[in-house]
């Protein structure tokens, strides 16, 4: 809900919401997606991003190797739709006896949740006519909501060291590349920052 | 085709190549750790970074001294940390932020 909504103050047409949403299904990059194309970034830029944040899920098939062996349309949408939290609902479920079934029901499911509800969003915010002053702060509540469930998720300390000093440095050298100059540059760091204690 | 429309469809690949690069390329992924950290951590710095974009046109050293920001984020930690309500974290923040600014407007005019 709050990514349809967020989206109608970027001023594209409201139902290119819930179609992003039909697409993708990713919330943390469509997220990211909203200030980029707020920008109208170029499309390069935007999908070299989306690949950034969504690398998690290059692990999520790892360990659902066997148990996704379907029949390859089946596999295909499985696949699509494994989002962190159908990925969270898979692994801790032990196999059913209908399992395929089971899958395909969570997963088409948790999909049809998630665009009803930017939908829904989107509708509410497309009805918001009159410009309300400030709230594009919404955006940045979402961001400091997302920090600190990162926060309790990794409990490290070092990706927010390495953000907020890419972040700054990315701001300050250049000003009007800031997101996605940061963003690699953090990256790179991470993987520096991994080389390092890796060897100690 | 139109720019949104593109950013769409462009998306959505990404999502599903990484989705799918497991069943295409497992064993040589399996292998990789900078992946695995990097695929752990850098959604984290990734959100820090938004945050810290979304206020760099803040006004620091003059009025209103980012008075609205600096509550309204200091009150949904706090908010968030105790009731885990994403919706209600950030309509809250965003209603201090935008109360905050209209009285501040008040005081200066």
């Amino acid at each position: 809900m709050a990514f349809g909504f967020l989206f109608c103050q970027l001023g594209y047409g409201w139902y290119y919401a819930p179609l992003m949403s039909l697409f993708s299904e990713a919330a943390s990059a469509q997220f990211l997606a909203l200030p980029l194309l707020s920008e109208k970034v170029n499309l390069l830029e935007l999908t070299l991003m989306a690949l950034l944040i969504n690398l998690r899920h290059v692990f999520y098939g790892l360990s659902l190797l066997r148990r996704y062996s379907q029949p390859l349309w089946q596999r295909i949408y499985l696949i699509f739709g494994l989002t962190d939290e159908t990925y969270s609902i898979v692994t801790s479920t032990p196999e059913q006896e209908h399992d395929t079934r089971f899958c395909l029901m969570l997963t088409a499911l948790n999909h049809s949740y998630w665009v009803i509800g930017t939908a829904i969003g989107a509708a509410i915010g497309s009805r918001v006519k009159i410009h309300i002053p400030g709230i594009e702060f919404m955006l940045t509540c979402l961001f400091v909501v997302l920090v600190i469930e990162q926060a309790l998720r990794i409990r490290k300390r070092a990706p927010f060291i390495i953000a907020l000093v890419c972040a700054l440095l990315a701001g300050f050298f250049f000003p009007g590349q800031m997101l996605f100059i940061a963003i690699l540059l953090s990256a790179m760091l991470l993987i520096i920052h991994q080389k390092m204690t890796a060897q100690i | 085709m139109s720019y949104i429309l593109l950013a769409c469809i462009l998306m959505g690949l990404v999502t599903f190549a990484t989705r799918a690069a497991p069943f295409l390329f497992g064993k040589k992924l399996k292998e990789s750790k900078t992946i695995a950290y990097l695929g752990n951590l850098l959604p984290a710095s990734i959100m820090l970074i938004l945050v810290l974009y979304c206020l760099k046109d803040t006004i620091v050293l003059s009025f209103p001294f980012a008075i609205p920001e600096t509550v309204a984020i200091g009150c949904i930690i706090p908010l968030h940390l105790w009731k885990r309500n994403s919706l209600l974290s950030i309509f809250a923040g965003t209603a201090i932020f935008i109360g905050l600014t209209f009285l501040l407007d008040g005081v200066i005019t």
